[in-house]
């Protein structure tokens, strides 16, 4: 997480950088090209004033009315733009050599207004003398032939001045009119004076103009210009090497980001693949079959569960276990892709299909050819070959898992059928479970179990003993604890009834001196402390020898933990059972390997034993191999005069049973007769 | 516009708070050596912008000579300033005149030790100018600034150029035409009616009696320089006299005559003379708003 942290900071403060260094490059880039627009743009300024300048100048020659101000004027504003150029310092410090160029420019340019000033001196005059020369023509007393020499020399000043060329002055001889000087005329004189003047200034003005017109400040400044652009291309060229190493630096970026995107990417899809699968058989997991199931309308799961899988795992070892689980993945996932139908392990060894569109026979002739394809594959493992049953619960509502769960438990108890598919009928057991639970907890709560007495009888019908039997009280009713047994084992709470029944008889035996009783124990109540508690008080009130605990062989487990009870207790005088005894398959050897001093034979064969003479035999051998071993017998069930005496016959030691004496809450009304 | 070769005089954007405070300075005698001359001292309002001696008198009585005091009207529409054109501005000028010893006497330390001691100034400055300390160039910029309102708006020859054809009587309007026809337009053109190039004095003369002065020799160095000077306005000419840059010409008459002699190298008749000098006096115009303030 450090790491990633560290990461991150790092990928943000190059993120600041790349961003600051494309501020900081653009704010630069801005500046650069703003001053360097000012830069030309004002050389362009300065580039067309100069070529205005020109044009006024040629203007002012051509008119005889011209407005100097334009000419002036026009000086001043390349002043004030050169002015304006040499203040940026900009300019004079990037631009050095366009910068000295253009020093040599404005120092062509001061030569230049120089001699434009000097062409005006020039210049004007001269248009005066035209405006005399044409103008005082008509104040002339002279004869033809002069007035033709003067006409035809005013033609020529007219065509030189017009076509500034000095051609049409060559032929002029001012001698010729050196006699207009000698005229009385003041007209006459003044004409030649101009005329003088005109020629004297005609060259000169020419020679200015012509001056003006080439001089190199056009020249200069294409230098400038020159120059000037390039260091702008040179400078671009920097430009573009900063914005190739900034796109580049940015480009890594991304693909820093990218790479980081993608990383994260994988590890989603390896997260979400973690999230959807079961790592062990590669099958999607519970979770994905929430979501798959979720939003879906008539559809119908199925959940396959390896029978007695437990035992693979129990005498193989789990790795076994899990390499029969992957194959069985493996084999459900072949055969259910021909109907693109997915595989879902929900449980250790629970598989979940889930049927979309298809109707119940459809399914179940499915799931039929499932079971088989899988049971025919034998998985081998270490050499040793494994095959597999299946049972499978189908479900066609909410919630799927759980109802195809009921419907598997209720088909795993019948050997014959593979598939079960649920029913209400099926949940109304688990809701009858549940108000059961409910109800024997109540009974527990409110000490609604009471205490029943049996009595035990001798041949001679006398009373031996009793044993104490349970009932619950619901309400005011009293009712048999049978049905409640196997859930109150299932619950972990059958330890109370003992608790209840050991209390009772430590109370009856310190009450009634001379009577004897007889407990039923499970093995699960030896590991409890309280159970041996309540014990270690009987034996410390010197009540235990009068009690027998009666032990279910069916139910002996681990015949060690029976073993050591049965040692400790035996030395403070108490006496054990064996309870029904010959219902399963009894082993007679481990039973007589105990301890005990009573085998109660169990009333299923005691029952019809006085119609039925194969009982009678099985009985008698009981009683037989009972007295051998030196173990006195029971006979339970004893519910007719018949019964009673067929057993006397056999030799049984004691009786029991409806016949003889039903239970009763107290030891007081015991059936005599 | 080439019909005219001359042009109305309009006015010239000038920042007022500047102006008023140039105004101030302009007509304050302590910014001279003798606390005794002011901008105004050479170049009166009274005297047409001018002064009618033929040199006026600066610091310390000495006569500044040789040159004629040209008026200050207008002066923002010269492309140069002085007789020789050696200011470029008119800030230039003021600063020029303020250290010319003969005029202000002053140098920029004097003048802004004096100007700083002057509370009044200390305060207009800071605020005008947003400045604590009063530069030698704060003050020639806020006489320049002044100098712009100094436009004389609608002389009558203004108004007849603008239309009004009986803003000139007869004679005016001959003489008008003289001054195109004898080529005085070809100089003295533009807005002001020269101040727009340098010409030389007396083309048609050998040799010129009056001394050189300050001419445009100084500034160029260029022997071809020598006499050469700054057209002068012909704008409120009337209020000017006297002319030249000698200062030696008494009347417009006198003025006209010797200009036809020396420049355009004839003699002008004397009724040509009349019209034209009447044509001239149509070009004085409205004293400037600022001086009615």
């Amino acid at each position: 997480m450090k790491k990633v942290n560290f990461k991150i900071v790092i990928i943000c403060l190059i993120g600041i950088f790349a961003l600051v260094s494309i501020s900081v490059f653009s704010f630069y880039a801005k500046k650069y090209f703003v001053k360097s627009n000012e830069i030309l743009h004002t050389l362009s300024d300065i580039q067309e004033l100069d070529n205005k300048l020109n044009y006024e100048i040629l203007s002012s020659s051509m008119y005889l009315y011209y407005d100097t101000d334009l000419i002036a004027f026009t000086i001043r504003r390349i002043h004030e733009d050169i002015k304006f150029l040499k203040g940026l310092d900009f300019f004079q410090n990037h631009y050095k050599k366009a910068y000295e160029e253009f020093l040599k420019f404005e120092s062509d340019f001061n030569k230049k207004e120089e001699l434009i000033f000097e062409y005006l001196r020039y210049s004007f005059p001269l248009k005066n003398s035209l405006i005399y020369l044409s103008n005082s023509l008509k104040h002339f007393s002279l004869s033809n032939k002069d007035t033709k020499k003067v006409l035809s020399i005013l033609s020529n000043i007219f065509l030189a001045k017009s076509s500034i060329d000095m051609d049409f002055l060559k032929n002029i001889d001012l001698d010729k009119f050196k006699f207009l000087m000698n005229s009385n005329n003041f007209y006459e004189k003044a004409f030649y004076k101009n005329l003088e003047i005109f020629l004297k200034y005609f060259p000169v003005y020419k020679k200015y103009l012509n001056k003006i017109l080439s001089f190199p400040t056009e020249k200069d400044l294409k230098l400038v210009d020159r120059s000037l652009m390039d260091q702008i291309n040179k400078d671009l060229k920097f430009f573009d090497f900063l914005s190739l190493l900034l796109s580049m630096f940015i480009s890594f970026l991304i693909f820093s980001i990218s790479f980081a995107v993608i990383k994260l990417e994988n590890y989603i899809k390896e997260l979400s693949y973690v999230l959807t699968h079961d790592i062990l058989t590669g099958l999607y997991n519970r979770y994905k079959f929430n979501q798959d199931v979720k939003d879906k309308q008539d559809i119908a799961v199925a959940v396959f569960n390896i029978d007695k899988f437990k035992n693979i795992n129990d005498y193989f070892g789990n790795k076994v276990g899990d390499l029969v689980l992957e194959h069985i993945g493996i084999y459900m996932k072949d055969f259910f892709k021909k109907y693109n139908i997915k595989v879902y392990r929900v449980g250790a060894d629970d598989f979940a299909v889930i049927f979309e569109d298809w109707n119940k026979n459809e399914i179940l002739e499915l799931v039929n050819k499932a079971i088989e394809f899988i049971e025919s594959q034998t998985i081998i493992i270490d050499d040793t070959p494994f095959n597999v049953s299946l049972s499978v619960g189908v479900s066609f509502e909410r919630p799927y898992l759980e109802k195809a769960d009921i419907a598997l438990k209720k088909i795993k108890k019948n050997i014959l059928e593979k598939v079960g598919v649920y029913t209400k009928e099926m949940n109304k057991e688990i809701e009858e479970n549940i108000k059961r639970t409910k109800e024997i907890k109540e009974i527990i709560d409110n000490n609604g179990i009471v205490s029943y007495f049996q009595p035990i009888f001798n041949k001679d019908r006398e009373i031996e003993k009793y044993e104490v039997l349970c009932r619950v009280k619901i309400g005011s009713q009293i009712k048999s604890i049978y049905p409640y047994l196997r859930l109150l084992k299932e619950i972990r709470l059958y330890h109370k009834v003992t608790e209840k029944v050991l209390k009772d008889s430590l109370e009856i035996l310190l009450k009634y001196p001379d009577i004897n009783l007889s407990v039923n124990i499970s093995i699960e109540d030896l590991m409890n402390e309280n159970f041996r508690f309540l014990v270690e008080e009987l034996a410390k009130k010197e009540v235990i020898d009068r009690i027998t605990f009666e032990i279910l062989e069916s139910e002996i487990t681990n015949y060690e933990i029976v073993k050591d009870f049965i040692q400790k207790y035996k030395r403070y005088g108490a006496s054990f059972a064996i309870d029904d005894f010959g219902s399963g398959y009894s082993n007679f050897q481990r039973v007589l390997s105990m301890d005990i001093d009573i085998l109660k034979i169990d009333g299923s064969l005691i029952k019809n034993i006085h119609e039925d003479q194969i009982l009678k035999e099985v009985v008698e051998s009981i009683v037989d191999l009972a007295k051998k071993a030196n173990k006195k017998t029971v006979a339970e069930f004893v519910h007719n005069k018949e019964v009673f005496e067929v057993c006397k016959e056999i030799g049984i030691d004691y009786f029991q049973g409806f016949y003889l004496g039903e239970p009763q809450p107290s030891l007081i009304n015991v059936k005599k007769s | 516009m080439y019909a005219n070769g001359v042009d109305v005089l309009t006015p010239v954007k000038y920042d007022k708070q500047k102006a008023k405070l140039g105004k101030l300075l302009y007509f304050d005698t302590r910014l001279s050596a003798d606390k005794k001359v002011s901008c105004a001292s050479c170049h009166s309002f009274e005297e047409g912008g001018a002064n009618h001696k033929q040199f006026s008198i600066g610091v310390f009585k000495r006569v500044d000579s040789p040159m004629n005091s040209p008026t200050v009207y207008n002066a923002v529409f010269n492309c140069w300033q002085f007789w020789n054109g050696r200011a470029k501005t008119l800030a230039e000028q003021a600063g020029m005149a303020i250290m010319d010893e003969k005029e202000m006497g002053m140098n920029p330390k004097k003048l802004e030790k004096v100007v700083n001691s002057i509370s009044e100034y200390k305060l207009m400055f800071k605020e005008i100018y947003n400045t604590d300390y009063i530069s030698f160039a704060n003050v020639c910029d806020a006489i320049a600034e002044f100098e712009k309102a100094l436009v004389t708006l609608n002389s009558r020859f203004d108004r007849y150029l603008k239309g009004d054809k009986e803003a000139l009587n007869s004679q005016e309007k001959r003489g008008y035409v003289l001054f195109k026809s004898y080529g005085c337009i070809t100089c003295h053109n533009g807005k002001n009616f020269g101040g727009n190039s340098f010409q030389k004095l007396g083309i048609f003369a050998q040799y010129i009696k009056v001394p050189r002065g300050r001419d445009r020799y100084e500034v160029t160095h260029n022997p071809a320089d020598k006499y050469v000077y700054k057209v002068p306005t012909l704008r409120n000419i009337a209020l000017t006299a006297p002319y030249f840059h000698y200062g030696n010409v008494k009347t417009l008459e006198e003025a006209v005559l010797l200009m036809g002699k020396l420049n355009l190298g004839i003699k002008i008749p004397k009724k040509d003379i009349k019209d034209i000098v009447a044509f001239l006096k149509t070009l004085t115009g409205e004293t400037p708003e600022i001086l009615k303030e």
